[in-house]
């Protein structure tokens, strides 16, 4: 699903990757560890066409990054099947729960009924029933977190990026997203996992260390 | 695409988050389109009160003293016979005199020895002359015989002209540059409105969302924005004009088709302004 080539990439003089290569298949959950600034965040601004490689390439769905990147329509469709959760993506805080769960199927081009319909159903299994009109800026972290998760299931995203979705969570409410997670990962969806820890114990197929601008087993 | 209610509960979501700059580029917005009006009706009016002044357009024809009595009615066939002439009055020296002493008092024609006051005669037309028409015709009366002299007032209808045309220049330069300003007022709007929401752009753009969804809220925005502060200017112009009476002459007001197309002219504008104003935020 997901492939790097040889990548390289530098911040300025700092360089983050140097002949980073890894394969992420379809329907398997990968989770990547790596202490802060070691390239996390970095890697899916790459995955999302964010950033360019100084060098080698990049390759989703079969196609060059680089040739998804020259056009800006297939960029966005490449966009709109990634759900990602944690890190660079946030509810946007002007709008209640509810409308941010559906946002991603609206953006996906379902209707407002079916982007609403769907969006209640993902919010009844994170248990948001109660703050559904509710704002991100008054509700809690992990209800914040649940959200977000719930976006990704309401448009029924096959590919999931989540970024550090259980740092600074109780151990009940960690156990909580990653029992979700897990429970995504059988009905075939792609998970990158990204963290600072270790990572939920059970649920994932590979488990990745991130140092030094490589990854490791 | 977005739909209308999504656009609706984003506009009232950002005029509750940004009140003070929704309300101030509204209020810029009217006040430059309030100008556009008062040049408007100006202009309007100097142009009706030039047609008038050509529809009421007298020509007086002052016959030389030794041209004979005897002469008048076959004079006036002639002037009869020119083109949409409505009528023909003759004014004796008897009559100019009776008028000019009504008009100045008994005493402004003691002490002469004769009445000095030619006879005349007073034309007028079906239909409004333009002031090459009275001037062509007045070319062509002053060449008949006994005639000593043709007024029609020529220096007023010049003078109305004038300012007509001088109001229409002045008002399509000030009306274009205004139209700018709202273009440029529109856009800076939604650069500062796009500012505060560059955290949600982004948030947005990586969930795949196209130009149109971030676009059309703000292109709404500035037509909906310039057509309610068109249509509020007009509707402060027309109260204000009710508030006042003119007795010398009635004021004349665009008609309600006019004042639409210049509020959708005026929406057109913000909506492009709204496009100018967001598009370097479009970038994927």
């Amino acid at each position: 699903m997901i492939e790097f080539e040889k990548v390289h990439f530098s911040h300025g003089h700092q360089k983050i990757f140097s002949n980073l290569s890894f394969v992420l298949e379809r329907g398997k959950y990968v989770v990547i560890s790596g202490p802060a600034r070691s390239g996390k965040t970095t890697l899916i601004q790459l995955i999302i066409g964010q950033y360019e490689p100084d060098g080698g390439e990049i390759y989703v769905i079969g196609e060059a990054m680089s040739e998804v990147k020259s056009s800006p329509r297939r960029l966005r469709e490449w966009r709109r099947k990634i759900g990602g959760v944690g890190g660079i993506y946030s509810l946007l805080a002007d709008r209640t729960v509810l409308e941010n769960v559906a946002l991603s199927a609206e953006i996906a081009g379902y209707s407002p009924h079916a982007a609403r319909k769907s969006a209640l159903e993902a919010c009844g299994k994170y248990r948001l029933g109660p703050v559904l009109s509710h704002y991100p800026s008054i509700i809690s972290e992990v209800e914040r977190r649940a959200a977000l998760l719930a976006r990704v299931e309401a448009s029924h995203k096959n590919f999931i990026i989540v970024d550090g979705p259980t740092d600074g969570l109780d151990a009940k409410s960690a156990r909580f997203i990653n029992e979700r997670l897990a429970a995504l990962r059988l009905s075939g969806i792609t998970i990158l996992y990204l963290t600072t820890g270790e990572g939920p114990q059970s649920g994932p197929d590979t488990y990745l260390k991130i140092r030094g601008g490589a990854l490791n087993i | 695409m977005i739909r209308p209610q999504r656009f609706f509960s984003q506009i009232s979501r950002h005029f509750r988050r940004e009140k003070r700059l929704s309300v101030g580029s509204f209020l810029v917005l009217l006040i430059i389109l309030l100008l556009v009006d008062m040049f408007w009706l100006a202009s309007v009016n100097i142009s009706n009160q030039y047609q008038s002044v050509l529809k009421t357009a007298k020509v007086e024809i002052y016959i030389e003293d030794t041209f004979a009595d005897s002469l008048l009615s076959f004079f006036k066939i002639t002037l009869l016979q020119f083109e949409d002439v409505a009528y023909v009055d003759f004014t004796s020296r008897e009559e100019a005199a009776r008028i000019l002493q009504n008009e100045f008092g008994p005493m402004i024609l003691e002490g002469l020895e004769a009445n000095p006051l030619p006879r005349s005669y007073t034309m007028s037309f079906y239909k409004s002359k333009s002031l090459a028409d009275l001037d062509m015709f007045a070319h062509q009366i002053i060449n008949l015989e006994g005639v000593s002299s043709v007024d029609f007032g020529r220096e007023w209808i010049v003078k109305v002209e004038n300012i007509g045309t001088g109001l229409k220049r002045i008002g399509l330069f000030v009306g274009g540059l205004i139209l700018f300003v709202v273009l440029l007022t529109m856009a800076n709007t939604n650069r500062l409105t796009a500012r505060t929401k560059l955290q949600e752009f982004t948030q947005l753009k990586l969930l795949g969302a196209g130009p149109s969804y971030l676009l059309y809220p703000f292109l709404m925005e500035g037509f909906f924005s310039a057509v309610i502060a068109a249509g509020t200017g007009w509707l402060v112009i027309i109260y204000l004009l009710e508030q006042v009476s003119f007795t010398s002459f009635s004021l004349v007001v665009p008609t309600n088709t006019e004042i639409a197309i210049y509020c959708g002219v005026a929406g057109l504008t913000g909506m492009i302004g709204g496009y100018l104003g967001i598009r370097r935020f479009l970038r994927p």
